[in-house]
């Protein structure tokens, strides 16, 4: 049966067309203003299918419900949006972006600090260890000082007593507390031996010790060893005012320390890195359902610091606008439009950052940018607040409002939205 | 090395269902066939709630049948087989409720869709809504579900000519009903 033209496009449309039809099909269509209109009919609808066919897709809530009743885990977005009825997923899909990028920023800052914290522990460390060793050092000093001294001082009184030369090693060779203990015992054992000293002078003939000196009856007479011992008591003081000295040197170092803290993003916190979600409600009213997409209602910037207070930069986003338009068709009725398309925009950013709030890590700021997006140009506005609790990392939340315009049949329309702006920044 | 599951089979993947990798071999079947039986649903259907209890119930049932069939050849042809058993017999149920129900989705089909496709798409499913059954049926198996001719004859037991006959009359129906709208959207 020799097919006709209807035969003939539906051959075309499913990819069936015979080599030997093609000529005869075109040659009509080439001539035939209605077969080109039935053809072009066809098309719309098979085109307009296919979109319709992409867009059937099953909702996460009833994936879920489907793997729940098998009693099977659901795939992610399913668990999620079958858990709440799709609300979690929604927010999930707004926010779950800047969260991710927060945590993965908050990980580097920590990882960073980390660092850094680590940094100023080997530093305080060695310094506490030298404080220690500085510390220590008059004391071994003033130990080995005083010992040799001692020594030096009791080489008469060893000879002349051996069990006091002995109480006097020990006493060097403990704390403090032991010494001082042990200092008595020896004082009290030089006591002792002064008083020997004193019986023994006693005994020495009057007519010398009217004469002499008591320096020169020192340097004569070797058992006069107990007047040598006060200068042990003048020797313990010269350690406690070592001592006293000891406690100054650690503020020193400190001061030193402060000076080696100093990070690489306070030194050049020229550039920032920000990334921030949107949660803003659209001023339009639209039935029509918004296109999603993963990174919706999402910016990210890059921000150059000029001076303290001054900021330009780019930023990237995609977000959703309503667009309730009206156009006329060419028979002169009037149609009214409605789409939420989701739109990827570009803007130059200016932000003019106040001073901190008191001694806090609260700045507020405003901002405002322009760019343009593929349906038209867009604006933006936001006042806001940033927080940097530690390093070169912070917070920023804002009221924004934006809005965008956008052509249709040589007619201006725009679409507004205003809300909340919140997200994290990194300086670098 | 063990293999991906994409690179499994259709056939492969349902014998899979009897072991202890099932629910894997389920997960990858659901994500190969959901878009096609839920677009089933949908438009044979008409409505919303009733499409969801059906497509839920298919793969219910899917996964239930193979306990009893090993092997399969077509595992698209046989999912779709038990949608549209489930299909015929709630459409059945519904005719002796006839009631007439109003779905938003029909005419916001999909999501982001410029206004005037929003506005078209609405008309086409009105349209089908408008096609005998059969004719419906042998159209969204073909144009949404993407089945050869070969295969619809084959899942709805009727002759190849046949399957090329609905399809092709539930096109000139839908341009019939359209043409005004198409006629003016192409001035």
């Amino acid at each position: 049966m020799d097919p006709n033209h209807s035969d003939l496009i539906q051959m075309l449309l499913d990819g069936e067309m015979d080599s030997m039809y093609d000529g005869r099909l075109f040659g009509e269509l080439s001539t035939n203003g209605d077969l080109r209109s039935e053809l072009k009919q066809q098309l719309a609808i098979r085109n307009e299918v296919s979109h319709d066919r992409m867009a059937l897709i099953p909702p996460a809530s009833l994936t879920g419900a489907v793997f729940s009743g098998l009693g099977f885990t659901a795939p992610m977005a399913g668990a999620a949006a079958g858990a709440a009825g799709g609300f979690v997923a929604t927010w999930l899909a707004r926010i779950g972006v800047p969260i991710a990028a927060a945590v993965l920023t908050t990980g580097a800052m920590n990882y960073a600090g980390t660092l850094d914290a680590t940094m100023r522990d080997t530093e305080g460390a060695t310094i506490s260890r030298n404080n220690e060793n500085a510390t220590l050092a008059p004391n071994a000093s003033t130990r080995n000082t005083d010992a040799a001294q001692e020594d030096a001082l009791h080489g008469n009184v060893r000879r002349s007593d051996a069990s006091r030369d002995a109480d006097t090693r020990d006493a060097w060779t403990r704390d403090a507390r032991t010494r001082g203990t042990d200092m008595q015992r020896s004082d009290a054992s030089r006591d002792e031996q002064t008083h020997d000293a004193r019986t023994h002078d006693a005994d020495m003939p009057r007519s010398d010790a009217s004469h002499d000196t008591e320096s020169q009856m020192l340097a004569r007479d070797e058992s006069m060893t107990p007047r040598n011992s006060e200068p042990i008591v003048s020797q313990l003081m010269v350690s406690n005012s070592i001592d006293l000295q000891r406690q100054e040197e650690p503020k020193t170092l400190q001061s030193m320390q402060l000076q080696n803290t100093r990070a690489a993003w306070d030194e050049y916190p020229a550039f920032t890195l920000q990334a921030r979600g949107f949660s803003l409600k659209p001023m339009t009213e639209t039935a029509v359902d918004p296109q999603t997409q993963w990174y919706q209602n999402l910016g990210v910037a890059m921000i150059y610091k000029l001076s303290d207070h001054h900021s330009v930069g780019v930023e990237f986003g995609s977000e959703v606008f309503p667009q309730v338009f009206d156009g006329t068709r060419p028979n002169g009725q009037i149609v009214k439009y409605e789409q939420q398309p989701s739109s990827m925009w570009a803007a130059a950013v200016y932000r003019y950052s106040f001073d901190g709030i008191g001694e806090t890590s609260f700045r507020p700021m405003l901002q405002g940018s322009f760019g343009g997006t593929k349906y038209g140009p867009i604006g933006r506005a936001m006042l806001g607040m940033s927080y940097s609790p530690v390093g070169p990392l912070s917070f920023i939340l804002g009221i924004e409002g934006a809005t965008m315009a956008y052509q249709y049949q040589q007619n201006w329309f725009t679409s507004s939205k205003i809300g909340l702006t919140y997200g994290m920044a990194v300086r670098f | 090395m063990k293999r991906r599951l994409g690179e499994y089979s259709d056939g492969d993947l349902y014998a899979m269902l009897h072991g202890d990798d099932r629910e894997e071999a389920f997960r990858e079947l659901y994500a190969r066939f959901s878009p096609n039986v839920f677009a089933y649903c949908m438009r044979v259907l008409g409505s919303q709630d009733r499409a969801y209890d059906i497509y839920q119930e298919t793969f219910m049932r899917f996964f239930q049948s193979a306990e009893r069939h090993p092997q399969l050849d077509n595992v698209r042809a046989y999912v779709l087989t038990i949608c549209r058993n489930l299909c015929l017999n709630e459409k059945k149920r519904s005719a002796q409720t006839a009631a007439l129900e109003f779905d938003d989705t029909l005419y916001n089909p999909g999501e982001g869709r410029e206004a005037e496709r929003s506005e078209m798409m609405g008309l086409i499913t009105m349209a089908m809504e408008l096609l005998p059954h059969d004719m419906k049926e042998a159209f969204v198996l073909r144009e949404y579900d993407g089945l050869s001719y070969n295969e619809i004859s084959d899942m709805l037991q009727i002759k190849l000519e046949t399957a090329k006959v609905r399809v092709f009359r539930a096109r000139q129906k839908i341009k019939e009903i359209l043409e005004p709208y198409l006629n003016e959207m192409h001035k």
